[in-house]
């Protein structure tokens, strides 16, 4: 009995063992974004191709959007260019470009390197837009529904698994929302 | 070749650990004890010899290595490269291991009087251990690993962070101290399987511990003032997980080395201390685990793959569930026939290991539960500061409190009268020297602050008295001293613990060139920016000007210094002053006039590595033994103004002066000669 007594604290290393396993299979670094299922925060921003003009929130209106935040200074924003360059023309959504923290020059020859799917481009200079998105890192990107609210937020390149897993099944049901 | 033979080495070192565990240990010829001394020695060596492979492999850059090529470039320093060799994780694990080994050796080589049987013992749980580690090191994390690239491509380079001098020495001395609790472990289950624990393995089992309780010390003294330095935050601790990782076995040490004392003296506590060599290098594998295998975001976490974590994890909960049922069948062999008064040394040191246990108990659970939070899908936190502050520092006062009044009891009874004449004046002198310094400053008038001033003045006080009344008696030993030190040390700690945490000044500023900022009484102007290009990275270099302010109060014509909070401050004409300087004006109002002291110059650079795409600070710190004045050159905004952040921290230098001091204090008590038994 005393043995028995003994051993119960190995009841509670196992249970540490089993948090520690489950720990390992989570991702610390993908954090739900707070903005989830919230209007998309307003912003004001010069069109990449035309500084003159102004790009906002009608970017989304009654339409599906994928919101993809890239910059020219990003290793892995080139091989998640080449991925959604190739997707791009079937997507049931709008693709719009979010130029983070980048040099105008650069980015336009970034685009024509490796190929322009978006039909809009933000430029986002000074980061400052990007804050009140809670952008903290390149790629990212949106999907935002008809209503202009933030519907999922993904963290780091896509990948194609990443697409059928995530994407495909939300655009779906997006599309499929009647206002 | 050098990864060939660095592996050839590893492989040679991994056979030599399974060949000491296949031995029978019950196969008592004499000759098998001198073949686990010299197979001991010999895969130490093989392991030192791999671990020189990949330094000349860094040194010479053999690109060839994927772990070179990932954190090497041709611009690198040499330096920098051998510290490279462990800047990543294979690297470390390697380093770690190699540290093991010759934990290991010395083992073999130094028996310090344990019988053949146990040292036997002794020597095959160590190369179990090692063992695990090795093949952990060879099946997941080759560090010998080769790569070739299919064409030329910029190579990486070491994370920017690590670029620094600490890199060169705090992985080694910590990871010197993590793994020293092996042989702890080792000792405790040999003394478990044969049922017995003397003083002489007590007295051994202190030499082991102790050292790489000293070396965990320094090792967290030197992160602690990297940290400091690099991270431009002006902190000197985070209570970041990997931080607490090596927080916790080092409190399970000092529990461990002071139930020792009462191990080896009076055989007692023998299955408390057992428990407490076992849970310490338990908490050393969970700290490994915390910082390789990823579960945490840090500093420290390397990036890594699932796979090694679970390995990891196998082989900690094989240890830990294995020694712990070990632990619950044999530790009622282990009697302790003595037995104490209540009011007596022991007692204290044993509330001691029990306060230490509850500190334990608090970082150890701000550190896991975020993860069992996460485990259970509910929600992402992290514990910092705020948690610690009112968890921590409760207990800990408390255990400060003993620190002072243990040393000064006797053996087995002591008279509470004799007590309180002995305690008494150390008290009273606390009880005085706290009530000046709450008078004189208003800032230390916070209740967590007198009780800390108190705590250290009473530890310095105490041990004084301690101290004095060996010498006169002329009975001073080198190992009281050495505890008398490593106890002011702590003081010391303490007081700069407190007086910088309820001194600091801080500010976050938009600077451009020819403005100034006001923090406590100095005043920082920018000077100049001027550009930087090295191999390595571009960046900006920000000079400071660094004045100090007094304000003259013109109708007593008196110079005095602008202490933030002094009472004569208060006075209108002294405000009318500061008002001034602080508003940029340096006329000075009708009764006061400000002076400037100039007081030197500071540097600061902001660095944008070219290769990693990231950007660092170097901090510019000038300081003295009262306070650092310390500048970080923060984000670009525009093309002239800078965000820079300035901080006044003062008395931050005694906190590590008191971890050395510390240090010193503990590595003191093993130049003491063995007395034979």
């Amino acid at each position: 009995m005393k043995t028995m007594l003994r051993l119960s604290p190995i009841l509670l290393i196992f249970g540490l063992i089993a948090a520690l396993w489950r720990g390992l299979y989570s991702n610390p670094k993908e954090i739900p974004s707070p903005l989830l299922n919230k209007l998309t925060p307003s912003f004001e921003l010069p069109n990449l191709f035309n500084p003159q003009e102004n790009l906002n929130n009608q970017l989304f209106k009654d339409k599906v959007t994928i919101l993809n935040v890239w910059a020219s200074w990003c290793a892995a924003c080139v091989e998640e260019q080449m991925f959604i360059r190739t997707i791009a023309p079937s997507t049931s959504a709008q693709w719009i470009g979010f130029n983070y923290k980048d040099d105008r020059q650069n980015a336009m020859a970034w685009l024509n390197r490796y190929g322009n799917p978006y039909s809009a481009i933000a430029a986002d200079t000074q980061g400052v837009v990007a804050l009140d998105w809670g952008i903290y890192g390149t790629p990212e990107t949106f999907v935002i529904d008809r209503k202009d609210r933030i519907r999922y937020k993904h963290i780091g390149p896509i990948t194609f698994a990443d697409w059928q897993k995530d994407f495909v099944p939300l655009l779906a049901k997006l599309n499929g929302e009647v206002d | 070749m050098l990864a060939e033979w660095g592996t050839l080495f590893l492989a040679l070192a991994l056979v030599l650990c399974l060949s000491i565990l296949l031995l029978p240990l019950k196969y008592s010829h004499p000759n098998v004890h001198l073949f686990l001394q010299r197979a001991t020695i010999a895969y130490s060596l093989c392991i030192f010899l791999a671990l020189g492979c990949l330094m000349l492999a860094f040194l010479k850059y053999d690109f060839t290595l994927w772990s070179v090529y990932s954190n090497a470039n041709a611009d690198l320093p040499w330096w920098y490269r051998l510290g490279a060799t462990w800047g990543h994780h294979e690297g470390s694990l390697l380093l770690w291991c190699a540290l093991l080994s010759l934990w290991c050796a010395g083992v073999a080589l130094f028996p310090r009087g344990l019988s053949q049987k146990t040292h036997r013992l002794v020597l095959s749980c160590l190369a179990l251990l090692e063992s695990g580690f090795l093949v952990f090191l060879l099946l997941t994390s080759s560090p010998f690993a080769r790569f070739f690239p299919t064409d030329v491509v910029p190579a990486q380079t070491l994370t920017p962070i690590l670029q620094d001098p600490g890199l060169m020495f705090h992985p080694p001395m910590l990871y010197l101290g993590y793994v020293g609790f092996a042989v702890g472990f080792a000792y405790a289950v040999s003394a478990l399987i044969e049922g017995k624990l003397d003083s002489s393995w007590c007295r051994s089992l202190r030499v082991w511990v102790g050292l790489s309780w000293a070396f965990l010390t320094l090792g967290i003294v030197l992160g602690s003032w990297w940290a400091y330095r690099e991270l431009g935050w002006g902190g000197w601790w985070f209570w970041d997980p990997v931080e607490n990782a090596s927080l916790m076995p080092w409190l399970c040490a000092t529990a461990l080395m002071h139930s020792l004392i009462v191990s080896e003296k009076q055989q007692a506590f023998k299955a408390w201390v057992v428990t407490l060599a076992l849970l310490c290098f338990a908490l050393s594998l969970l700290g490994t685990f915390l910082v390789r295998s990823g579960v945490l975001v840090s500093v420290h976490a390397f990036a890594s793959d699932p796979s090694r974590g679970v390995f990891l994890l196998l082989f900690l909960s094989a240890l830990w569930v294995s020694s712990m049922i070990l632990f619950a069948l044999r530790a009622h062999h282990l009697k302790s026939k003595h037995t104490f008064e209540l009011l007596s040394r022991e007692t204290f040191l044993l509330l001691n290991s029990v306060v230490i246990l509850s500190l334990l108990a608090t970082v150890v659970l701000g550190t896991v539960y975020p993860i069992i939070l996460d485990s259970l899908h509910s929600d992402k936190i992290s514990v910092g500061m705020p948690y610690y502050n009112a968890v921590f520092v409760p207990i800990a006062l408390p255990l400060l409190l003993l620190m002072a009044i243990a040393p000064l009891l006797r053996w087995k009874m002591q008279s509470l009268s004799g007590l309180i004449s002995k305690i008494g004046w150390p008290f009273c002198c606390a009880v005085i020297m706290t009530l000046i310094v709450a008078f004189y400053d208003s800032q230390s008038r916070a209740l967590w602050a007198i009780a800390s001033l108190f705590v250290a003045f009473f530890i310095i006080f105490a041990t004084l008295l301690d101290l004095y009344q060996h010498l006169r008696k002329h009975a001073l030993s080198l190992r009281r001293f050495a505890m008398i030190l490593a106890h002011l040390g702590i003081a010391i700690l303490v007081l700069g613990i407190s007086i910088n945490k309820s001194h600091s000044r801080e500010r976050q500023v938009k600077m451009q060139v020819g403005q100034s900022v006001i923090l406590a009484n100095y005043r920082f102007t920018l000077e100049r920016l001027s550009p930087i290009v090295t191999k390595t990275y571009h960046g900006t270099e920000a000079l400071f000007r660094v004045d100090k302010v007094m304000c003259v109060e013109s109708a007593r014509a008196e110079v005095r210094h602008l202490g933030p909070d002094a009472a004569w401050m208060r006075r209108p004409s002294i405000q009318g002053c500061i008002h001034s300087v602080s508003q940029g004006s340096y006329l000075g109002s009708s009764a006061g006039t400000p002076i400037f002291q100039r007081l030197g110059e500071i540097r600061s650079i902001n660095e944008n590595f070219d290769i990693t795409q990231s950007q660092i600070t170097k901090t510019g710190i000038q300081m003295t033994v009262w306070r650092d004045l310390y500048i970080a050159l923060g984000q670009k905004l525009d093309k002239n103004t800078w965000i820079v952040r300035v901080y006044y921290k003062p008395f931050v230098r005694w906190i590590w002066a008191g971890g050395i001091l510390v240090f010193i204090g503990i590595l003191l008590t093993f130049t003491t000669r063995r007395k034979s038994p």
